[in-house]
């Protein structure tokens, strides 16, 4: 007898047990809890510094921000166990807390649902059939449709739904935010991002992952074709563009560009336009006054001696030099000075004086530099689940916001003394104006007498 | 005029109105009619806010430089203060308080005020900011933002009525502030939640990173969550009055924290 009774106990506390996990995940004080923990973890990432290794912290001496980064990756909040298991802890909550409403909403949806916010009795002289003239119109003018009418020989009854796609509006809202938080971690698990710098005129398929800096390779293969750089008049960047070419295999598989905000995407690996590079000097411009007054213009590869015309002399070109803004940019080129040994000198942009050479006036007009474009490298298979989520969030809101479901009956019962009626609604929303508008327009029917 | 001079003078008619409010406040008996002139004139004060933005969108294209008036600090104030006193109007128009209004304008002149610390002039657009995700973004945001700060002072008024039975007797009804400070929040939510999806967008689109938790974007998660708690707590746990009111207070802080204080956490996001 007494082992079956400590049995009797066993079963039942395992089953409270199991009970009050169920009550934990369904339970919208868990929901307020968790929102409020995870908010609180949040701020704590923003507070203390994120992303710096644990032997900096070990070698820092802080011995107890050592111990919390070693203990709670405080340094790596929103990676850490604890923040990710909140989430995880969240989506169970959110799921519980669909499953135990969505029964009750797809009874609703069907048109099951008996609940009613408020319901007015009144009593009537009038037969059931005077009474229906007069009542349905007005519950027609409230729900401006018509209704659906059921009874049996002695009660009528007149009903009315509307905006039943509101019910849609709450799942919709909770499976969009798990469906965020999956697409998230799809991302987290399967995706990469990387980093490839590439000179113009260059291809190329390697590049480094973001932040470990690994070599990895393409599938394809990037050849930049040029790069632009457009500033604005007053010197602030306008535009970043890098002419691309993909090819695969040896054929060229995409041609476009890369801007900022306007990304390159093949084979679900998106380009990004990052940040770039001043390599070298791709052309310099150089004006030269001959002795004749004859004035000509030069476009020049610095790689390659320049003839001065009119002469036998050869520039060289030596190195370019970012000068002031008084000065602007300038070269600094060899001429050969007297007794054959070559003189250097500097021609700035904005020189007031030209470089005369045996009588020829030289002057630099500007550069063309050589770049290489910085690419971002991107590939996320969660992305478009985390952009599905937000959607179904987005038309979750609306429906919440913009639709309202409400009910209207009317129950008409004969009874010896005159007819029984029985008004009855349902608002999900302003459920206090819904009634007071119902109210209203029932309370001009003299016939009516109100019971209490 | 330009737009910045509009401003100016704008922003010295909305401190006009408070004063001229106040002193009506305590002189005149008959508020109804005092009211009604003062709602007009704050709707006057809004067409004129109105004009100026679009304004400064008409000079940004008569420069060359055409985009939407919502790309930097100053432009974002000037569309905050805007909102705020929208929201203000509707919530005078729709519920009847004047005394939110009479709270809430001096909100709408300190952030117009905050502008004359900051270069009011129109900058071309860099490349990140060259986005219409940014513009969403920030119409979005702000929007909800001026649904936060009506709730923020419905729940003050709410916090002082329930404090103090005397206060209680000139303050509208404790129930018709709660409803204010719930409903603001239930407009500004999905606004916030829209204003959160477009940021993330547009940093997918420019830097290939939809959420990167910097603090900013941690920031605005933290005022997601909070006012994500405030509607859970109130509709499935009914909470009401002291409590949700409370809630709204810190969330309007967390919003504030967001938008100035998180630059002085390290991080990026450097343009607003």
């Amino acid at each position: 007898m007494k082992k079956s009774k400590t049995m009797e106990t066993g079963s039942s506390e395992s089953v409270s047990i199991l009970f009050q996990i169920k009550a934990f995940f369904t339970s919208v004080r868990t929901t307020v809890f968790l929102l409020f923990t995870i908010a609180l973890g949040a701020i704590l990432g923003t507070v203390v510094p994120q992303g710096e290794p644990l032997e900096h912290i070990a070698m820092s001496g802080n011995t107890f921000l050592y111990r919390l980064a070693l203990i709670l990756d405080i340094n790596n909040i929103f990676r850490s166990w604890w923040f990710t298991s909140l989430l995880g802890l969240l989506t169970l909550n959110i799921l519980g807390c669909l499953f135990q409403r969505v029964p009750s909403i797809w009874q609703d949806l069907r048109g099951r649902n008996p609940k009613t916010s408020f319901k007015l009795h009144f009593r009537s002289s009038l037969t059931i059939a005077q009474l229906k003239d007069r009542l349905v119109p007005v519950g027609q003018e409230i729900m401006r449709a018509a209704p659906v009418i059921s009874g049996t020989r002695d009660t009528q009854h007149y009903s009315w739904v509307k905006g039943r796609i509101y019910l849609i509006g709450f799942p919709l809202i909770h499976i969009g935010i798990i469906v965020i938080l999956l697409g998230s971690v799809i991302g987290a698990f399967w995706g990469y991002k990387g980093h490839m710098m590439i000179a113009e005129g260059d291809s190329s398929n390697k590049f480094a992952l973001i932040p470990s800096g690994e070599a990895r390779t393409l599938p394809f293969t990037i050849t930049v074709d040029g790069f632009k750089l457009v500033k604005y008049p007053t010197g602030e960047p306008k535009e970043f563009r890098s002419n691309v070419r993909l090819t695969q295999d040896g054929k060229d598989m995409l041609t476009g560009s890369i801007l900022v905000n306007h990304p390159l995407t093949y084979e679900g690996i998106s380009l990004f336009q990052a940040d770039y590079k001043v390599l070298g000097v791709k052309d310099v411009k150089l004006s030269f006054k001959t002795k004749e007054g004859e004035d000509l213009v030069k476009v020049a590869d610095p790689r390659h001696d320049i003839d001065i015309p009119g002469t036998d002399v050869k520039l060289k070109t030596l190195s370019l030099d970012p000068g002031t803004i008084a000065q602007g940019p300038g070269i600094q080129v060899s001429v050969p000075g007297k007794s054959d040994k070559p003189q250097l000198v500097s021609i700035y942009q904005k020189d007031k004086r030209p470089l005369n050479i045996d009588g020829v006036e030289i002057r630099f007009l500007g550069f063309t530099p050589l770049y290489a474009t910085g690419l971002q490298i991107g590939y996320d298979p969660g992305v478009r689940i985390v952009w599905l989520g937000c959607t179904m969030l987005v038309l979750g809101f609306i429906l919440t916001l913009f639709t309202n479901l409400q009910k209207l009956s009317i129950e008409l019962g004969g009874s010896s003394k005159g007819t029984d009626v029985a008004i009855s609604g349902r608002s999900r929303k302003l459920r206090k104006e819904f009634r007071q508008k119902v109210e209203g327009a029932f309370a001009g029917i003299t016939e009516l007498r109100r019971e209490t | 005029m330009t737009n910045i001079e509009i401003n100016t003078y704008l922003t010295f008619g909305y401190l006009l109105w408070i004063i001229a409010y106040l002193v009506a406040f305590v002189a005149f008996r008959d508020r109804a009619r005092s009211g009604a002139i003062f709602r007009a004139a704050l709707i006057v004060l809004l067409c004129i806010h109105t004009g100026s933005i679009v304004l400064r969108w008409v000079e940004s294209y008569q420069m060359g430089i055409g985009h939407a008036p919502l790309s930097n600090l100053y432009e974002s104030l000037v569309f905050f203060s805007w909102s705020v006193a929208l929201a203000l109007i509707v919530v005078w128009r729709r519920f009847g308080t004047d005394l939110v209004a009479l709270l809430g304008v001096p909100i709408v002149f300190l952030i117009l005020a905050s502008t004359f610390l900051i270069d009011p002039n129109i900058r071309p657009l860099i490349p990140a900011l060259q986005s219409n995700w940014l513009v969403a973004h920030v119409f979005t945001c702000f929007l909800g933002y001026a649904g936060f700060a009506v709730s923020f002072v419905a729940a003050l008024l709410l916090l002082v009525a329930r404090s103090s039975a005397k206060a209680a007797e000139l303050l509208p009804g404790k129930k018709l502030l709660d409803e204010i400070v719930y409903r603001s929040i239930l407009i500004g939510f999905p606004l916030l939640t829209l204003g959160i999806i477009t940021g993330a967008a547009w940093a997918e689109h420019a830097w290939g990173t939809y959420w990167s938790w910097d603090p900013k974007e941690t920031w605005s998660l933290v005022t997601w969550l909070v006012y994500a708690g405030f509607l859970h707590a109130r509709l499935s746990r009914g909470w009401s009055g002291g409590r949700t009111a409370l809630l709204s207070v810190v969330g309007f802080c967390a919003v504030m924290f967001t938008y100035f204080g998180v630059n002085y956490l390290p991080g990026l996001h450097s343009y607003f």
